[in-house]
């Protein structure tokens, strides 16, 4: 147990487990699902209040985000996997032009599209997640169509890549 | 029996705590590497799939019992049909760019990839885009007429009336789901050790 946590990575099926348990666990103690799209809200909302000159309160459900940023870097700094890298390994191998130009707004776009379907959606992937748990059809629609896209998209570019 | 009902510094510490297990979790299993999600939608690596499966064949039956007893109460966010549609759109599309949903991304910045703090500005960076063009997206996708009402369907057939069946179908379909993906994966894996082999 000891090696596995410090050395070995878990495997997909003692983690959908873990998953499983750590959502009921939350909404046990807390009562309600963590890291849910309010929390990503409030964030946006306290960095412009302190642009401001506000001061703001920090709520439990940042507390949660503080907390995954926490148990990660403990995580990898225990098993060594912590390794500073200020550019994915996929977009380096593309050489500086890319990485320092291209690479950036990718990441960028990629991420801001990612939080405007999940606003648009309704919920965070971490609450719907915890949904789909519930038996809510609606979020089964929603994986099914953002993964299909996603592969579809994906072997697109895959394919252009290796034509190049 | 019903949820703790945690308030103040009990509850800050109990989501700190919380937040810290997830975060080791989503690291561990690799979740937190974008190349797991870049990988999944090729194929090339299913863990992603396979996690969800299991957590849902898991998590179903634990998730009815607990609830059926007051153990853990369900808060389900009021989905739509067409903003659930368009939405997934969008996020498919930022996932195959950036690799990572919010709380990966935030976990990948913890194990020291820099890179995924832009990528979560980027997601930050959209709350006032989106609350700027809320008229147009209440005009044109939220305020459309659903043409089915999921939500109520899952409540009353689902879960919450007694219609138990589903609370074993959907388990089994994902057992079943994730040990498929699971041998595909192995099976693609092995192709490329064989080809080694032979050129040797």
């Amino acid at each position: 147990m000891n090696k596995l946590l410090t050395t070995g990575k878990i495997s997909p099926f003692v983690a959908g487990v873990l998953m499983a348990f750590l959502f009921m666990i939350t909404a046990y103690i807390l009562d309600d699902c963590a890291g849910a799209i309010t929390a990503y809200s409030n964030i946006t909302d306290k960095v412009i209040g302190l642009y401001n000159g506000n001061t703001p309160s920090i709520s439990w459900e940042e507390i949660f985000l503080v907390g995954v940023l926490l148990g990660s870097f403990v995580c990898a700094l225990v098993t060594k996997q912590f390794k500073l890298q200020l550019f994915p390994e996929d977009h380096l191998s593309k050489g500086p032009a890319y990485y320092l130009t291209t690479g950036l707004i990718i990441n960028f776009l990629g991420g801001f599209l990612v939080m405007c379907g999940l606003i648009i959606a309704g919920d965070s992937f971490l609450k719907m997640w915890n949904d789909a748990l519930g038996l809510f059809i609606i979020v089964g629609l929603f994986l099914i169509i953002m993964f299909i896209e996603s592969v579809v998209i994906g072997t697109m570019l895959s394919v252009k890549i290796e034509e190049k | 029996m019903h949820p703790l009902e945690l308030t103040g510094t009990y509850k800050l510490l109990a989501a700190l705590l919380v937040g810290f297990l997830f975060g080791f979790v989503l690291l561990q299993c690799g979740l937190s590497n974008r190349k797991t999600f870049m990988d999944q939608f090729s194929f090339k690596d299913n863990s992603f799939a396979i996690i969800f499966f299991i957590s849902v064949a898991i998590g179903v039956p634990v998730c009815y019992f607990l609830t059926k007893y007051g153990i853990i109460k369900l808060h389900p966010t009021d989905y739509k049909f067409w903003p659930i549609v368009i939405g997934a759109l969008f996020t498919g599309l930022g996932l195959v760019l950036c690799g990572h949903i919010p709380i990966t991304a935030i976990s990948s910045f913890g194990s020291g990839k820099i890179y995924s703090l832009w990528i979560f500005i980027g997601m930050l960076a959209a709350f006032p885009v989106i609350n700027l063009a809320r008229p147009i997206i209440n005009d044109y996708i939220t305020n459309k007429t659903d043409p089915v009402d999921l939500n109520l369907i899952s409540q009353n057939s689902l879960f919450f009336q007694g219609h138990t069946a589903m609370l074993y179908i959907i388990p089994i379909v994902c057992l079943v789901l994730a040990l498929f993906l699971r041998l595909i994966q192995r099976s693609s894996g092995a192709k490329p050790s064989k080809k080694k082999e032979d050129s040797k």
